[in-house]
C-alpha cells in the first residue's frame, strides 16, 4: 500500500495534484493534429463532505476543456435547493507523475465552481477518497491517504 | 445555465426507459439523439471521441443519481 501524508494547516488538508486532459481526449487531439495542453498543478482541499471532486472553472479554461456532462448539486449557498452545473472529464494524478506514489484517476468527472481567493483550487471529494483509505492524526495534525 | 442543457434535458426525459434496460451503463448523446450505450465510462468516451472527434457530445452514467453535496468555506 502507498501513502500520501499532508499537514493539516489553517485552511485544512491541502494536497497537490496534477490535472490534465484524459487519455480519450488526448488521442482525439493528436489524431486531429491539435496540441495537447500540459497538465496543471493545483492544490485541492481533502473534503469528506464533498461527494464529488470539483475544480475551479479557470482550470478547465486553461486546459481548453469542454463540458461532457451535467449534474445537480447543493452547497451552502443553494439553501437546500439543487442547482445544475457542468461536468468535465479529466485525468487527475496524486503523488506526482513518474513516482512510486503515482495515483492516477482517468477518466474522472469533476464539477466546476469558483474558488476565487481561497488557498485551494478545488475539493478532493469522496469519489476519489473512497478508492483508498483516509486517516487523520489529530496529535500531529497530519492526514494520510493510503491506496494500492 | 449549463452548457449541455439540451442533452441533459433529453437524458432526464429518457431516464425511466434507460433505467429499465441499461442501468449502470453509460449513454452517449449527440445531436439530440442517443448515439450509443456502453458498459464503462472509458468505453463511452473512447467511442464518442472516435466517432464525433472534438464535436459537442454528452456522456452520463444511467443512474438515479442524488444531487452532489458540497460543503466548504
Amino acid at each position: 500500500m502507498r501513502h500520501l501524508t499532508v499537514d493539516v494547516l489553517a485552511p485544512g488538508a491541502l494536497i497537490a495534484v496534477e490535472i490534465g486532459v484524459g487519455e480519450s481526449l488526448r488521442r482525439a487531439l493528436i489524431r486531429e493534429g491539435k496540441p495537447v495542453p500540459p497538465a496543471v498543478q493545483i492544490d485541492l482541499l481533502i473534503d469528506t463532505g464533498a461527494s464529488r471532486t470539483s475544480v475551479d472553472t479557470s482550470v478547465m479554461r486553461t486546459l481548453g476543456l469542454e463540458p461532457r456532462s451535467a449534474t445537480e448539486y447543493t452547497d451552502f449557498s443553494s439553501k437546500g435547493l439543487s442547482k445544475q452545473t457542468d461536468v468535465y472529464v479529466v485525468e487527475l494524478v496524486l503523488g506526482g507523475v513518474g513516482t512510486g506514489n503515482t495515483w492516477r484517476h482517468d477518466p474522472l468527472e469533476v464539477l466546476t465552481e469558483s474558488f476565487l481567493n481561497l488557498p485551494h483550487q478545488g475539493l478532493l471529494g469522496r469519489d476519489v477518497i473512497n478508492r483508498g483509505q483516509l486517516s487523520y492524526n489529530g496529535a500531529t495534525r497530519k492526514c494520510t491517504l493510503s491506496y494500492t | 445555465m449549463i452548457t449541455l442543457e439540451r442533452e441533459y434535458r433529453l437524458f432526464q426525459e429518457m431516464l425511466p426507459d434507460l433505467m429499465s434496460r441499461a442501468a449502470g451503463k453509460y449513454v452517449v448523446i449527440h445531436d439530440a439523439e442517443i448515439a450509443r450505450i456502453c458498459d464503462t465510462h472509458k468505453a463511452a468516451l473512447d467511442w464518442a471521441y472516435d466517432t464525433f472527434g472534438l464535436d459537442r457530445f454528452f456522456v452520463k452514467e444511467i443512474t438515479e443519481e442524488k444531487p452532489v453535496m458540497h460543503f466548504h468555506r
